[in-house]
């Protein structure tokens, strides 16, 4: 890193990365920046998650701290904000390793089906033509939160199955059924 | 990867944070966000300021305290509860002062027995006391910074003197136990100390359930040293501490002092029971 990359000033203008390098440094003003910027999406996100709004804010808390010691580990290249997710997520799957999870909430509607899908999604459920928004739209909704939890979320099965409540042998069966599932829908 | 101009609608930020939205829009959603820095900010409202107030102050109160020690994170590391390992780890017979008491104590006390044959008495006599003290130390109102801590603390006296005690003999037995060998003379002397010292700390435990703990330990020392300083005087038998019948005796006296915790071992496993 170069001087006057560290001479940024701590606004609201500075990039992430900034930010991240000023907390690594032991910046609290940079940490709170950041906090502004990032703790509400991920508390929605994680909201998604996990329906005990105590556990969101310990999750939140965790990550922030997290983010506070190990800010030198970001690596400045990626998206700051996927990097502060794959904390967060993890120290989610901490708190249900704590507790059984309260709920992670599945809903039904598969009514509004457009799917953002990105060119990595498809090749990690190994599917490369077809209606893949609406096909996991059809998809039970245990099958569908293993594949969010694996490949959305980007978990390891054992991480996916303490977050799911169930154990490690069924989130890979219920995922090699999702996939399957969707290689025949989109044949 | 910036494959569309597709941002969220003001609708669609205030679905995807209430719930409302299918997981799958969700998931494009999620996918999108991570991306752009605009569509997070229409989430900010959805978040009660307030709440998010709290947990900053929350994170603040942890990023600000001071780091823990090495050794308060060995003991989280092995699973002691957070607030016993930060009592554990701020036990004044465990910082550095203290420690550097025992070596200096015990290299003193070798150095004596290697330079006359009488200096062994003064060994034997010492290094079965320092644990005591070291207990002793750790509880005293006077000496200890964290006392209001300990005593706000969930954790009864008792419980917060079987954890301290167990580390401080344990982390001074262990320079005693490297000192020993070093000793001249017989290789049982280098272990002659070891059942009075067992006898003295389970003593002051068994003794810390009706007196004050710093009480019980300087007691039980004043009383060892009593029994043993008369090996000191040149006319004595300089092993005094080291013969059969000191060995019975403090054999006898962790016989006992066992006992009495055994007696109160229901109190006990409540206690660590507790804060398991």
């Amino acid at each position: 890193m170069s001087p006057t990359e560290k001479a940024v000033t701590m606004d609201d203008q500075a990039t992430d990365g900034a930010l991240l390098a000023a907390v690594a440094d032991g910046s609290t003003t940079a940490l709170e920046l950041l906090y502004r910027r990032h703790a509400s999406w991920l508390t929605v996100r994680l909201t998604r998650r996990c329906a005990d709004p105590a556990i969101v804010d310990e999750v939140l808390q965790d990550t922030f701290v997290a983010v506070w010691k190990g800010a030198g580990r970001y690596a400045g290249d990626g998206e700051a904000a996927a990097w502060l997710w794959g904390i967060a997520i993890r120290r989610l799957v901490d708190a249900f390793r704590k507790r059984p999870p309260a709920a992670y909430p599945i809903d039904d509607h598969v009514g509004d089906l457009q799917l953002m899908e990105s060119a990595e999604d498809r090749v990690l459920l190994g599917v490369e033509h077809g209606d893949l928004a609406g096909a996991l739209g059809r998809l039970s909704p245990e099958l569908r939160a293993v594949v969010q939890a694996t490949v959305l979320d980007g978990l390891t099965t054992r991480e996916a199955a303490r977050l799911l409540g169930v154990p490690a042998g069924t989130v890979k069966t219920r995922m090699m059924r999702a996939r399957r599932a969707l290689r025949k829908e989109l044949a | 990867m910036t494959t569309t101009e597709w941002h969220l609608s003001a609708d669609l930020a205030q679905g995807y944070a209430s719930g409302e939205v299918s997981s799958v829009l969700a998931a494009s959603v999620e996918q999108h966000l991570i991306r752009c820095t605009a569509c997070r900010a229409l989430l900010a409202p959805s978040v009660d300021r307030a709440r998010l107030d709290r947990v900053w102050d929350e994170v603040i109160e942890h990023v600000e305290t001071p780091r823990s020690t090495m050794l308060e994170r060995a003991l989280r590391g092995l699973g002691v509860a957070e607030g016993t390992a930060r009592l554990v780890a701020a036990t004044p017979s465990l910082r550095g002062a203290w420690s550097l008491g025992v070596v200096v104590v015990l290299t003193l006390a070798v150095l004596t027995a290697h330079a006359d044959g009488h200096g062994i008495a003064l060994f034997l006599a010492l290094a079965p006391v320092l644990p005591v003290i070291g207990v002793a130390y750790a509880f005293g109102p006077a000496t200890e910074p964290t006392h209001e801590i300990a005593s706000a603390t969930p954790y009864s006296a008792l419980h917060l003197l079987a954890v301290r005690t167990a580390v401080v003999v344990a982390s001074t037995l262990v320079p005693v136990a490297v000192a020993a060998p070093f000793l001249p003379g017989n290789a049982w002397l280098s272990v002659a100390w070891l059942l009075p010292a067992l006898a003295l700390t389970t003593g002051t435990l068994a003794l810390a359930t009706r007196l004050a703990p710093h009480l019980a330990g300087t007691g039980l020392a004043a009383a060892w040293l009593a029994m043993v300083v008369p090996g000191l005087a040149p006319s004595h038998d300089p092993l005094l501490a080291a013969e059969l019948p000191m060995q019975l005796f403090s054999l006898a006296a962790l016989a006992v002092s066992a006992g009495v915790l055994l007696a109160q071992r229901h109190d006990l496993s409540e206690l660590f029971r507790r804060t398991a």
